[in-house]
């Protein structure tokens, strides 16, 4: 009876534990009675007991692989350490089950050789310096290797190179040098371009001084000639002035004589203001208009006079 | 009626087998143990057939329950999500050509994502040059195939 009992126990726990639960990106792979079944994609899977045997669970997410330490040589034989962390997916889970052991110790395995491989290529700067190009000369050598196993080494990032003590030293006075040496260069351009500055501008205030010199030169002439002109100007004004003023005085003069209406009288003083100019010299011919035939009644008292002018 | 020590025992299994079921993120096969515990349970309960029939019966009806329901349960199972798939996830990016693909002379490769792929093209005729776009149409291994 207790048989029975524990009969029915077992095949409920074989009940159970048939069915499968298979996470996102992950893979089981399944043999029925030893040979190769099927591989189990996410989901809920029912695996028939004692028949249906779990091989191996399969991650189908990137890992991450830490690969211990490698010596290697540069091209230039420079040993050298390093540190390195290798990204890698299973593709094919059947392949990374059945045709290698280990998938994961033989990528460990395969991206070591390979770094050194890749490394005794290139110069010890090389190494530094580009990663893209040890990537892309891994990935040449990796894909061969991990395609048989259905594995993608999708990249090899370095974390660490070390070099030997005395080489570490001469990098670093290397570095050193390279950094006094920019720091230099630095200060000399620097003081060239000081100077340049300092000459441009002296340059340019020895020219704002010519010009303003010549300007000012310019403007003092101007103003010279400005002024004598203004003189010469205002002495032709002041005769022209003058000369009005007296031709003015003489309109005036006749405008009054005419208004008084006495140039006869005019005319007689004149007249005698003529002979008087005679008496002087008695050679002096003088020339008298026709009008004064009329005056001629006052040549006795004339005569007088002149005779008078004679005796003095 | 004296309770009959194996009909606790089945219903007892049925109760199990339905918290089983309740308990599985989806769609589980122990539903149809359920039905089969409890047929055999009844079966049992009044006494009408022995310990070893019962363990034959019980196992016999869930397995022909899970056979015979076997529609229903594709169409009870969810749809797969095969959006985290690498293939998907690859399938339809635009890379570019960093090593000529040329299938005669089995060169070529592309740049995705920060890793360098092997590649070929779709068609052996067709073949692309460095600095080229391409689409990534399928995943063979882990080789891309690609096409313009």
């Amino acid at each position: 009876m207790s048989g029975y009992i524990i009969l029915l126990v077992i095949i409920v726990i074989a009940i159970l534990s048939s069915v499968r639960i298979v996470h996102t990106k992950e893979a089981l792979v399944v043999e029925r009675l030893g040979q190769y079944s099927k591989t189990l994609e996410q989901g809920i899977h029912f695996l028939i007991p004692f028949i249906d045997t779990v091989r191996r669970s399969v991650t189908l997410s990137q890992q991450i692989r830490e690969i211990p330490p490698q010596s290697a040589v540069t091209h230039e034989n420079v040993p050298i350490a390093i540190d390195s962390v290798v990204f890698f997916e299973v593709l094919d889970p059947r392949a990374a089950v059945y045709n290698i052991q280990n998938y994961i110790g033989a990528i460990e395995v395969s991206v070591a050789t390979s770094l050194r491989n890749v490394i005794g290529t290139m110069t010890l700067d090389e190494t530094f310096n580009s990663r893209e190009r040890i990537n892309a000369k891994l990935s040449e050598i990796l894909d061969g290797i991990t395609n048989a196993f259905g594995i993608k080494v999708l990249r090899v990032e370095i974390k660490d190179i070390r070099v030997s003590h005395d080489i570490q030293d001469s990098m670093d006075k290397q570095m050193k040098a390279e950094r006094s040496k920019r720091a230099t260069i630095l200060e000399a351009e620097a003081q060239r371009e000081k100077d340049i500055k300092t000459a441009e501008g002296e340059k340019l205030a020895a020219i704002l001084i010519a010009e303003a010199e010549k300007e000012a030169n310019i403007r003092r002439a101007e103003g010279l000639r400005e002024s004598q002109l203004l003189e010469a100007e205002g002495k032709a004004d002041a005769i022209l002035k003058v000369a009005e003023a007296e031709a003015q005085a003489i309109r005036k003069v006749n405008t009054a004589i005419k208004e008084s209406g006495t140039d006869q009288v005019v005319i007689a003083l004149k007249q005698v203001e003529a002979l008087i100019e005679m008496s002087k010299n008695p050679a002096n011919k003088i020339f008298l208009p026709t009008d004064a035939v009329a005056g001629l009644g006052s040549i006795g008292a004339v005569a007088e006079m002149l005779k008078e002018n004679k005796g003095k | 009626m004296d309770l009959n020590i194996w009909g606790i025992i089945w219903f007892s299994l049925v109760l199990i087998f339905v918290i089983a079921e309740v308990v599985a993120p989806t769609f589980s096969f122990f539903i149809w143990f359920a039905g089969g515990a409890a047929v055999t349970g009844m079966l049992a309960y009044k006494d009408w057939i022995g310990p070893e029939i019962q363990i034959a019966v019980f196992v016999g009806i869930s397995v022909l329950l899970i056979f015979a329901t076997k529609p229903l349960q594709k169409k009870l199972m969810k749809e797969k999500d095969n959006s985290m798939d690498t293939k998907d996830r690859l399938i339809g990016k635009r890379v570019q050509v960093v090593e000529e693909i040329n299938n005669f002379k089995e060169v070529g490769k592309v740049y995705l994502e920060g890793s360098y792929w092997r590649a070929r093209s779709y068609k052996d005729e067709e073949t692309y040059q460095q600095e080229e776009i391409v689409t990534v149409i399928d995943i063979d291994g882990i080789n891309l195939i690609v096409k313009k």
